[in-house]
């Protein structure tokens, strides 16, 4: 005679053990369409950041890579035949809703760092304002600019202050950076 | 025809009469934060639809074994499996779109509607009437948010699933696609369905020559 | 550091308010806002069980679910934990603080199905808070989910006396308030 409680357990066990083995299953089988998703479109933007590069490598233990709450997360150094012409940054910050995370491309070349364009990967801003960081008006403005970088050559966007700010200051930071350390490699 | 136990009566009840959103007011959150646009509508009514429809099936089929003092946290294991498998196919298969419905899919599994049919009828009834209830009650969830989604795009954006739907000149009211706006349209929107039950009710008593209220 | 935390405080009680802004916890919202106490009531257990699930599911999230590998679990073992807690503060309520639970105890079953609670521990993980941020977070979430039931429970206790057109009356001119009020609160948009 099996008591009620371990009745009940038992119950509640095999529910939660069926659900645990579906879910594995599930994620094996998505996985790798889910990471084939994210490398496409890592690699369309890491183009159009930085348009000139042929192939791009992650730099694993780059030391501009940070694990504080904002900053560089990644480096892909971007090649044209076998030199390293560039790279792109992979930023991350907290903008006005949330986590935002920039892919910043930067040609270095004679000791000189230029950046070639940037790309918003993520961001919780507000549509239709915040949202707005992602238009070519705005992005298009750091397309060109040596390091070092400094605010007043940048505008924000009207009503998307606080979004658009973070934004250049997320740029800033890291091309500034990214020049003073000589290039990295 | 509400009262009616038949496949088809069930089925339209959860669709019309009893429509989660625009009458019941159940599942207020995703209403309320995916409707900016009617394809989000869509996939998350679409994704709603999915995880119910499993999980009555699946809670229906096995009720006789489910024990009644711990029903709830299994009925919430097997939704919540169903939501993160949704939320996986999405990611592999509608990655923009999974990235703009964000945390709302996971949020599936607090969906009063779910729980709420499982409870009140999947657990009770076979495996097919559960299966003409999770859809009537799906399909009216998904008809609600098309219907609001598509206003506030349409005023919001000035288009409807990205066709522009009025003239070149048009200056669309961002507001509406903003969180103000999906209140006031809702609001607006269960104030007129009120409006047009009120006046049959009129109407029907002028025809019965009867008296209300 | 104390600058930080009032920030992100300030940040989830006012300027992303969890149900103006945020969208989470609205079927509370709508449903107990008619009476002032019920308001609070609800207000407090509300903030009570998110401070407590934050905490539980970011040890959860960093210690079992991420260093193993997980992730696939996270949303069945997040909302049986806050449907465990939910339970046991319940049962502990009723017997050691009945005062406590005179006060908001009938709210506690309502709050497992709180979008709110969950999105909050969804969104404290994504955004990769620390411990104490954690706490913060969970408090700040709740104090603005007080915030919007009080201050819709006084226009609506008001609204009870209005002369309204029919078809208006409850949940149409409730959201339409609700709507008015998302604006109002849109105003603090640039404060931070």
């Amino acid at each position: 005679m099996v008591s009620e409680t371990v009745q009940l357990t038992a119950a509640l066990v095999v529910v939660c053990l069926l659900s645990g083995l579906s879910l594995a299953m599930v994620y094996d089988t998505t996985k790798p369409y889910i990471d084939e998703n994210q490398r496409m479109a890592l690699e369309i933007a890491q183009k159009e950041v930085f348009p000139s590069g042929e192939r791009f490598d992650e730099l694993a233990d780059h030391p501009l890579i940070s694990t504080e709450k904002e900053g560089v997360r990644s480096v892909y150094a971007g090649y044209i035949g076998d030199a390293v012409a560039g790279y792109a940054l992979k930023v991350e910050g907290i903008g006005f809703g949330g986590s935002m995370k920039l892919l910043v491309g930067v040609e270095v070349k004679d000791g000189k760092a230029t950046v070639t364009g940037i790309k918003v990967l993520e961001h919780l801003e507000t549509p239709g304002l915040g949202e707005r960081i992602n238009e070519d008006f705005f992005k298009g403005q750091f397309a060109g600019k040596e390091a070092p970088l400094r605010t007043n050559q940048f505008d924000t966007i009207t009503g998307a202050t606080i979004s658009s700010s973070k934004v250049v200051q997320m740029v800033i930071e890291s091309v500034n950076t990214l020049h003073t350390q000589g290039g990295g490699m | 025809m509400a009262d009616d136990d038949s496949l088809f009566g069930t089925f339209i009840r959860g669709c019309w009469v009893q429509n989660p959103v625009l009458r019941l007011l159940l599942g207020m959150c995703p209403t309320l934060a995916v409707t900016n646009t009617a394809v989000n509508g869509l996939v998350m009514g679409g994704a709603t639809l999915f995880v119910l429809v499993c999980s009555a099936m699946l809670i229906s089929l096995f009720r006789r074994f489910i024990p009644a003092k711990v029903r709830i946290p299994i009925f919430i294991v097997v939704v919540a499996t169903f939501v993160t498998i949704a939320d996986y196919m999405l990611a592999a298969f509608i990655p923009e779109i999974h990235k703009i419905l964000g945390i709302f899919v996971p949020l599936i599994v607090v969906n009063c509607i779910i729980l709420g049919r499982i409870e009140a009828f999947a657990s009770k009834n076979g495996v097919v009437q559960s299966l003409a209830d999770a859809l009537g009650s799906g399909l009216g969830f998904t008809l609600g948010l098309l219907v609001l989604a598509s206003i506030r795009e349409a005023l919001g954006f000035g288009t409807i699933f990205g066709y522009a739907v009025f003239w070149a000149g048009f200056k669309p009211m961002l507001v509406m696609v903003l969180p103000p706006g999906a209140f006031l349209t809702l609001g607006f929107l269960i104030g007129f369905m009120n409006w047009y039950d009120q006046r049959q009710a009129k109407l029907a008593c002028v025809e019965c020559g009867g008296e209300c209220e | 550091m104390i600058r930080d935390l009032f920030i992100l405080f300030f940040g989830a009680a006012v300027v992303n308010n969890f149900v103006l802004y945020r969208f989470l916890g609205i079927c509370p919202f709508l449903g107990v806002s008619k009476k002032t106490e019920s308001a609070a009531g609800m207000g407090a257990a509300v903030t009570f069980v998110m401070t407590l699930a934050n905490l539980a599911t970011w040890l959860v999230y960093n210690y079992v679910l991420e260093p193993n590998g997980l992730l696939f679990l996270q949303i069945v073992s997040y909302i049986l934990i806050i449907a465990t807690l939910v339970q046991l503060i319940e049962m502990y309520m009723k017997k050691y603080q009945q005062v406590l639970f005179k006060a908001f105890g009938i709210y506690l079953p309502l709050i497992t199905t709180n979008c709110a609670i969950l999105g909050l521990t969804l969104i404290n993980t994504i955004d990769g808070n620390d411990l104490i941020s954690t706490v913060v977070f969970a408090l700040g979430g709740g104090a603005g989910f007080t915030l919007a039931l009080l201050i819709m429970s006084g226009i609506r206790e008001r609204l009870e006396l209005a002369d309204l057109p029919k078809p208006l009356e409850g949940a149409p001119i409730a959201l339409i308030t609700a709507g008015i009020l998302a604006m109002a609160f849109g105003g603090f948009g640039g404060m931070l």
